[in-house]
């Protein structure tokens, strides 16, 4: 019965996994098979052709920078704003200002992805908020929606209290006496986030920031309501492809070919975050146990 | 309470010796002069909470002072407002006699000692150590030597590549300590620095930092709630409860002369017994205690009949097996190696008596002994509501 | 004299300020669009109205798209945290080989967009019969919130003592009820972390759903998006502050019964 525990308690897990696999594999099946022109249905030899069509079409490759491109965009603003959020977070003397961010950023992220589509399409719209001041301030209204600008708004958005409550937990972690010493020693606040904070944030901040590109690369939402048709992302491409051209093995290819590229990615990321480790682990080694012995001057 | 600064000074002056350099390796080049710090009326209150009432203390150029009380009682507020991590809500801080309240931490040069360290665990012995010349903006070589130098001071040198997550604790604490003293600061501040550390190892600490203080001539306070320590390491103590200061002096002064039963329960006295004030001449008093009188008691002048205490410590009072004394019974006792601790009972009350096994042989509990002391060990305290 | 104890600078406040109010902006612009009285935005707003409410009550399609989330919801949480449970304490309290690979591999479909996700899962559906529809979307639902439970449940669970429960085997308890008495109190914060993820997701899933859905079955979101298309008017603002409203009262709840801290220690 002891051996036969785990196996037990894994069972229903491993039936959930064993659905989710059979459907990705199977899909991942359809991708060497070829649609019938006009028709609903597909089969015929297996092939490589969908592939081939996919990494030799100009299109997929332009949409495949684009995603990445998006991603990296989303990633790099998200570290510049949501770095001194989560310092707050973690830092603030007043109980008031962290329990205020907390819930607002807690709260937004139980609001939901629509709701904020929305909300964005009302702020940057043609009339929305920001060209309705901009008009009342006599101004020019500014073309923000529909555009690269308003995806990459509403995804970092999106993604804003995931980076922010992974990286402060981190910052958290770093012990308040290690500022403090650094300041002691004649570190301004600036050079004691240079010299101390940031270097021991960095590995917090690969997993915050691998969680937001991961956000980046999926977007589907967002390109689809507040890209005007204009930006192509992966996401968007798949589901084009069948809403619009009814291919289905052709979008299982793509599908598969955007898998290959986010595991790559996520490679990527884990080999730092294990190069950090690897780092961190080498400091800590014990050296061999010594007291102080009394010496000769 | 107020008002203390001026007297301080001059009891400092008189009744101190002349400190005692043991041999150290040779100091870096031209030690700065040591730097006199002032805390004058320092008060900080928390939502509510006076954490420090009005606090004044001086320690004269290059002098270890203590900060000696129990958890909550200010010692640490004071440690950080000299630091500049707090800003009183009242009074002031001078080293050597301009304010450093409008100072910015960073600035102040008044280097601490963390109580857990705080090494810098991404950077080498030697970077943690540097840091602080690095931050003056000194040049490389000028820092390279420092380090070095400071390194073979405290012996660290074969340590100096390493990071603080593979050293001891001892070691720890040195580079800690290398880290603080590196940058020649006006002020050197302890938070309960030896705290972490093994027993063996912390008596070897304590005379390895009061050589290196004195050797170096820095001006160093230090926090701590261990009276052992405060007593083995200080040029001064100042004993602290809630916000406010109870008694400064040497640590004999403290040692032998404590003011009120705080300072003498606090610093380790055994036996606080209740007595009367019969007479008083100055600092001398007869009362009456365990139904006798005793003639020559120092401490407190309080008018005669007044209600008082008499603090005797345990290694005061002799045990003998016949003569003059109390009559007293042994209940308990207690063999410490070098040493015997009794508890007996006498006039009422349960004193404890500790003994050197070498002043005799031991009593077992029952024995019906005599118990002794001599008035000028003991000390005579206000007597205060329980 | 600046305050120079302070642990941060201005600029910093600054930022943060900034950040926190971009991160909230859309969500307080939501509640203030559903009550405005015209259907357009205008500063300063001209009055309150509850008129947008009662159109998106009052409205079938959303009426029965909102039954069918909270219905899809209510089922899938409940059934992805019973799953995710004995999984937690296979994970954290058993070895077995190849128990990082089952890990990762319950992480995963975190890391797969939602559309792979929801395509893989129609042409699954359609092929095996299941087709489109209710069932549908709460098989797929329950493999996607898996992750969701399953993650702060095993956090939770790794700051249990193991100790607690052996003793209470060693006072004469069996296996199961040590368990239940013992291991699954202290395990409220991972339950409730791993409820409100898997009963978020399942309300709020787009991605997936969207291949999902048909004429009979619609979601919430699936709804808003078609409405969005279509309409322009504060009726999906009306809604969206019903969500957030919603999402207002389970921070609270959150911060009563386990602490905001806690549960966000959790993740």
């Amino acid at each position: 019965m002891k051996r036969a525990t785990p196996f037990l308690l894994i069972t229903p897990a491993l039936l959930v996994l064993g659905l989710f696999a059979v459907s990705l594999f199977s899909f991942i099946g359809i991708s060497f098979l070829k649609q019938d022109p006009g028709g609903a249905s597909f089969g015929g030899p297996l092939s490589l052709d969908n592939y081939a069509k996919a990494i030799g079409s100009e299109y997929v490759r332009h949409v495949a920078f684009q995603t990445f491109m998006l991603a990296v965009k989303v990633t790099a603003l998200a570290i510049l704003l949501g770095f001194p959020l989560a310092y707050v977070l973690a830092r603030s003397p007043s109980p008031l200002v962290r329990n205020t961010i907390l819930f607002g950023l807690v709260a937004t992220f139980l609001s939901g992805g629509v709701t904020r589509a929305y909300a964005w399409m009302l702020i940057l719209g043609n009339k929305g908020v920001v060209n309705s001041i901009l008009s009342g301030l006599g101004l020019p209204a500014l073309p923000l929606i529909n555009n690269e600008f308003a995806v990459i708004v509403s995804v970092l958005n999106f993604a804003m209290p995931f980076f922010v409550l992974t990286l402060f937990g981190t910052l958290q972690a770093i012990p308040v006496s290690l500022e403090h010493a650094a300041r002691n020693l004649g570190a301004s606040r600036t050079r004691v986030f240079l010299e101390v904070t940031w270097p021991l944030a960095l590995p917090g901040l690969v997993a915050a920031s691998s969680l937001v590109f991961a956000i980046g690369l999926a977007a589907f939402l967002f390109p689809e309501l507040l890209g005007g048709g204009k930006v192509h992302v992966s996401a968007t491409s798949i589901y084009q492809k069948i809403q619009t051209d009814y291919d289905l093995p052709s979008a299982a290819a793509l599908s598969v070919l955007f898998l290959a590229l986010t595991f790559a990615v996520f490679a990527f990321f884990g080999l730092v975050q294990r190069s950090f480790a690897r780092r961190v682990q080498k400091r800590q080694q014990a050296a061999p146990e010594r007291l102080p012995q009394a010496q000769p001057a | 309470m107020t008002g203390r600064t001026l007297g301080l000074q001059e009891r400092l002056h008189e009744q101190t010796p002349p400190p005692v350099v043991a041999a150290v390796p040779p100091p870096m080049a031209s030690p700065a002069a040591g730097c006199e710090l002032q805390v004058h009326g320092l008060v900080k209150r928390y939502a509510g909470v006076t954490a420090v009432d009005g606090v004044d203390l001086g320690i004269p150029p290059g002098k270890l002072l203590t900060l000696l009380g129990p958890s909550g009682c200010g010692k640490t507020t004071i440690l950080q407002s000299i630091a500049g991590f707090v800003v009183p809500d009242h009074g002031d801080v001078r080293v050597d006699g301009s304010s450093v309240l409008p100072i910015p931490p960073e600035r102040r040069e008044t280097a601490m000692l963390f109580q857990h360290y705080a090494l810098f665990p991404h950077m080498t012995v030697r970077d943690n150590i540097a840091f602080g010349l690095r931050m003056r903006r000194r040049a490389k070589g000028d820092i390279d030597r420092s380090v070095q130098d400071v390194l073979r001071m405290l012996r660290i040198e074969e340590y100096a590549h390493r990071f603080p997550g593979q050293l001891s604790g001892g070691q720890k604490q040195r580079v800690a300590l290398a880290r603080a003293i590196v940058t020649r600061p006006k002020v050197l501040l302890l938070d309960e620095p030896l705290g972490a550390l093994d027993q063996n190892l912390r008596e070897a600490m304590q005379v390895e930092l009061r050589k290196l203080q004195q050797g170096l001539g820095i001006t160093s306070l230090i926090v701590t709630h261990d009276q052992k320590e405060a007593i083995a390491l200080s040029d001064y103590i100042a004993v602290m409860n809630r916000g406010r200061i109870e008694q400064i002096g040497s640590p004999l002064d403290i040692y032998d002369r404590p003011r009120n039963r705080f300072v003498a329960r606090f610093t380790g006295v055994e036996n606080v017994v209740p007595a009367t004030v019969l007479a008083c001449s100055g600092d001398n008093s007869d009362v009456r205690v365990f139904d006798t009188v005793v003639r020559g008691v120092p401490g407190a002048s309080l008018p005669a009949g007044s209600a008082a205490e008499i603090a005797i410590r345990a290694e005061a009072l002799d045990l003998c097996a016949e003569g003059a004394g109390l009559n007293g019974t042994v209940t308990f006792a207690r063999v410490l190696g070098a040493y015997v601790v009794y508890e007996v009972l006498a006039a009422g009350h349960t004193m404890r008596v500790s003994a050197h096994r070498r002043d005799g042989a031991a009593f077992d509990t029952g024995a019906n002994v005599k118990l002794r002391f001599h008035a000028e060990q003991c000390a005579l305290l206000p007597a205060e509501a329980a | 004299m600046s305050n120079y104890t302070h642990p941060y600078t201005a600029g910093v406040s600054v930022a943060a300020g900034v950040a926190l109010f971009f991160t909230v902006a859309p969500v307080l612009l939501i509640l203030l669009y559903a009550f405005s009285p015209t259907s357009y935005l205008s500063f300063p707003p001209t009055g309150v109205t509850l008129k947008w409410f009662s159109n998106f009550f009052a409205n079938t399609r959303f009426q029965n798209a909102l039954w069918n989330s909270l219905g899809i919801a209510a089922i899938v949480t409940p059934i992805s945290l019973a799953i995710a449970l004995p999984t937690a304490v296979a994970i954290v309290r058993h070895e077995f080989t190849g128990k990082k690979l089952l890990l990762g591999a319950l992480l995963s479909p975190l890391l797969i967009p939602g559309v792979i996700t929801g395509i893989a899962f129609l042409s699954f559906a359609v092929s095996v019969g299941i087709g489109t529809g209710f069932r549908a979307i709460v098989l797929a639902m329950i493999c996607f919130t898996l992750p969701f439970s399953l993650r702060p449940l095993v956090a939770n669970l790794h700051g249990v003592d193991h100790d607690l429960e052996k003793a209470a085997r060693n006072l004469g308890a069996g296996p199961i009820e040590a368990f239940f008495r013992v291991t699954l109190p202290q395990l409220k914060p991972g339950l409730i972390a791993g409820a409100v993820f898997a009963f978020v997701e399942a309300i709020d899933n787009f991605a997936i759903t969207a291949f999902l859905t048909d004429v009979k079955t619609s979601t919430l979101p699936i709804e808003a998006f078609g409405y969005i298309r279509d309409f322009d008017d504060p009726t999906v603002a009306a809604m969206a502050s019903v969500l957030i409203a919603l999402s207002v009262v389970l921070v609270f709840l959150i911060e009563r019964v386990v602490g905001l801290d806690r549960f966000l220690a959790n993740r």
